[in-house]
């Protein structure tokens, strides 16, 4: 379970994130909002990169921010992102980017193995392990990036415009592999995107944030039967 | 379809821009090689220094103490780089600052300071303290702490620069000090090989340090072979040749993990982002000991000067010094910030001419200033180009030859960053050469700044190539100081010294104020 509850975040005077309230249990919600409406700040905030200056942040029943104070850091929420550039370390293999994390959690070496072989069979990179990301392609480094941030066996997942970058074939693959082990792995999950045929696809649910507020959330059936804002109608309509 | 109207009558901004700048380069960087050669291969007896042991056990001597320098500097450096880049804790930018000042200076004068310090008569000295400041350990540690700066400063500016995304991936899923360890300093490893070299470079090529420790070293036996009794030109060229080896060496190994990379590296220095480590009480203690360092000896030379009523004394001593220091260092400042705003834009795109010259200003920076110096020497002391040679237009033609790289690094780092398609759209609206230029300088000006604050700090605080070429009546006051510690009153060395450090720190000053951040920025 993620929750926010009246959370803020402010840069001196200027409110990015107002008073935002969700709950989101084991389900995949999609986070959708017109640019510059808060969006990467909420997943931030949800990360511990951000320190709300008011309300509270829990992950799992457990308290992760007061107001002004990050209780626990970003290491330990134990929330696994795919960024947007997919931020997959160039000089390390894929291999290693998967490790990495493990390591630091110290998980030992045989377990470490084994669950890096079945979180790159379960995105398709069977045997590509040792490739760093620059010998990888752009569908390849997308799995990556999603199988980094699955074998951590993540308590929420956090996904900010993973099909940004990606042609509509590669976009269709990602999308489907992603249904698929959403389907396997029941975790709080939170799908920023533009694109309300995808939130159609994979979310149960959608957030619509504007103003930096939530401006509304429901299911996509919900938000086009009764919109609450024109940008809300527009992506309610685009499905 | 017609012919280009704009473009094509401009093509000649470029050639004639581009073709000066390189000629300046080349001109201060060729001939003192070839000449250096010539000299050796003119020698009668080429080998004969080499015929005995000490040769060797001094240059091994002198690659050892750089070696320790440099390993020593990066062990401490490249933490205390990404403690000052990516962690949060009181007074930060005043340590910082305090930190690198004594790496405006040249070393001798922190090393004087130490000596006033920890020398038989120095305030917190005695016997057992000078004798480990006059030995092998007191030389690394002197140089040590003169260099370590530059380490930090660089893994600094690196370490800020790692995409953010990165950086934050590597916390979530392994926390602060593994994203560190494995992935901040990775990311920034061209930079720190650059710091590596740089340290390197300059440790070998110390020349004041060693011979005030008394400590026998390379640089010294060169220097040696260029005046009083044992004046033997043809010798001194014949001792740079294994250094010749080294360079190349350096210069590949600098080429191949640096190189262009370095200059990425150090140029996304200002992304703003969350500190990556929470403030800890014993991060202040940490910064307050780099700083303090940094200071104790500087502070040192001004109260010494002080108490002994050198500064009083200083000005029948100090002469022209003061204006010849700053009359070369400016000029050369600004003609290497003029090639370097040239050969920047060059690098920054990958131009032919760009990527070509930067290995050759490289190696002037990488070769031993004795070496430099030398060739500089035999190069242009003839009669047909005694008017350089006599006036401080020699010193302009050694530091330009020996910094030019880091005023053009520093631009093509800056411009690097600016978007191609920027590039691109002028030219497409038909932009010449110079219009992209001052279009590239409009959106990177503090790296004009930057190149010519760096460029003058180093040579203000240039002794070793100084030293062998200052004109008569030209003495900077580096060269000043050096040749006065030997016969001049304690006091007034002291003052002289001082003197230096305010010159050298109003200079980097007025830098620091055309480069600070601004809001906004």
């Amino acid at each position: 379970m993620i929750e926010m509850r009246d959370v803020s975040v402010r840069r001196g005077e200027t409110a990015i994130l107002d008073r935002v309230s969700f709950s989101i249990g084991d389900e995949v919600v999609a986070l959708a909002g017109p640019s510059g409406s808060g969006k990467t700040t909420l997943l931030r905030a949800l990360l511990g990169l951000e320190t709300p200056s008011e309300g509270e942040v829990r992950i799992g029943g457990r308290l992760m921010s007061t107001p002004g104070r990050s209780l626990v850091p970003p290491e330990d929420r134990n929330v696994a992102m795919v960024f947007q550039d997919l931020a997959l370390w160039p000089h390390l293999s894929a291999h290693g980017n998967l490790a990495f994390g493990l390591r630091a959690r110290g998980v030992a070496k045989d377990e470490r193995e084994r669950r890096i072989a079945v979180a790159l069979t379960s995105v398709g990179l069977d045997g590509k392990g040792g490739k760093r990301p620059g010998e990888l392609s752009g569908g390849e480094r997308q799995r990556v990036a999603i199988a980094r941030a699955l074998v951590l066996d993540p308590a929420a997942l956090l996904l900010d415009e993973p099909f940004a970058s990606l042609d509509i074939m590669l976009k269709q693959e990602i999308i489907t592999l992603l249904a698929c082990l959403f389907k396997e792995r029941r975790v709080p999950t939170i799908v920023v995107t533009h694109d309300p045929r995808d939130a159609a696809v994979l979310a149960e649910r959608v957030l619509i944030i504007e103003g930096r507020r939530i401006a509304q959330q429901g299911t996509l059936a919900d938000v086009a039967r009764a919109p609450a804002t024109p940008f809300a109608e527009a992506f309610a309509r685009g499905a | 379809m017609g012919r280009p109207l704009i473009a094509a009558p401009r093509r000649w901004q470029a050639q004639v821009f581009v073709t000066g700048a390189a000629a300046v380069v080349l001109v201060a960087v060729v001939p003192p090689l070839v000449a250096t050669f010539g000299q050796i291969t003119d020698a009668k007896d080429m080998f004969a220094p080499f015929a005995t042991g000490q040769t060797w056990g001094l240059l091994l001597r002198s690659l050892a103490l750089s070696g320790v320098v440099t390993v020593l500097a990066l062990g401490v450096g490249v933490p205390l780089g990404i403690l000052f880049a990516r962690a949060q804790f009181p007074f930060q930018g005043i340590l910082l600052a305090a930190h690198l000042s004594v790496f405006f200076l040249s070393p001798f004068l922190p090393t004087l300071g130490w000596f006033h310090l920890f020398g038989r008569e120095g305030y917190l000295g005695g016997p057992a303290s000078a004798q480990i400041l006059f030995s092998e350990l007191g030389c690394v540690l002197a140089l040590t702490g003169c260099f370590l700066p530059a380490v930090t400063a660089l893994t600094a500016i690196g370490a800020r620069g790692v995409d953010a995304s990165l950086e934050e991936a590597a916390r979530i899923a392994g926390g602060p000090w593994r994203a560190a360890a494995f992935v901040v300093a990775p990311s920034a490893a061209p930079a720190i090989v650059l710091a590596g070299v740089i340290v390197f470079v300059l440790a070998f090529s110390e020349l004041g340090t060693p011979m005030f420790l008394r400590v026998d070293v390379y640089p010294a036996l060169v220097f040696s072979r260029l005046g009083g009794m044992d004046f033997a030109p043809g010798e001194a060229a014949a001792l740079a040749l294994p250094l010749v080896a080294l360079t190349a060496a350096l210069a590949w190994f600098e080429q191949r993990l640096a190189g262009r990379r370095a200059i990425a590296a150090l140029g996304g220095g200002l992304r703003a982002r969350a500190p990556l480590f929470a403030f800890r009480p014993w991060m202040l203690g940490v910064g307050l000991v780099a700083a303090i360092v940094s200071i104790a000896p500087i502070a040192t030379l001004l109260f010494h000067g002080a108490l002994n009523g050198g500064f009083a004394e200083a000005p029948r001593w100090i002469g022209d010094a003061p204006v010849n220091t700053l009359l070369a260092s400016s000029l050369a400042a600004a003609l290497m910030t003029a090639v370097g705003v040239v050969l920047g834009f060059s690098l920054a795109h990958g131009h032919a001419t760009g990527r070509w010259l930067d290995p050759v200003a490289a190696l002037a920076f990488i070769l031993p200033a004795a070496i430099l110096g030398v060739g500089i020497a035999f190069a242009w002391n003839h009669a047909a180009t005694n008017w350089l040679y006599s006036s401080v237009g020699i010193l302009v033609v050694a530091y330009v030859a020996r910094y030019s790289v880091l005023a053009t690094r520093t631009i093509a780092a800056a411009m690097a960053q600016l978007p191609r398609s920027l590039d691109d759209a002028a030219r497409t609206i038909g932009a010449g050469y110079l219009a992209r230029l001052w279009l590239h300088l409009g959106m990177a000006p503090r790296s004009m700044f930057g190149a010519f604050a760096l460029a003058l700090v180093f040579s203000l605080r240039d002794l070793e190539t100084a030293v062998l070429l200052y004109p008569p009546g030209g003495e900077p006051l580096t060269a000043r100081i050096f040749t006065l510690e030997a016969n001049g009153p304690p006091g007034v060395v002291s003052a002289l010294a001082g003197l230096h450090v305010l010159i050298t720190f109003a200079a980097a000053s007025v830098g620091w104020l055309l480069l600070r951040p601004r809001s906004g920025a």
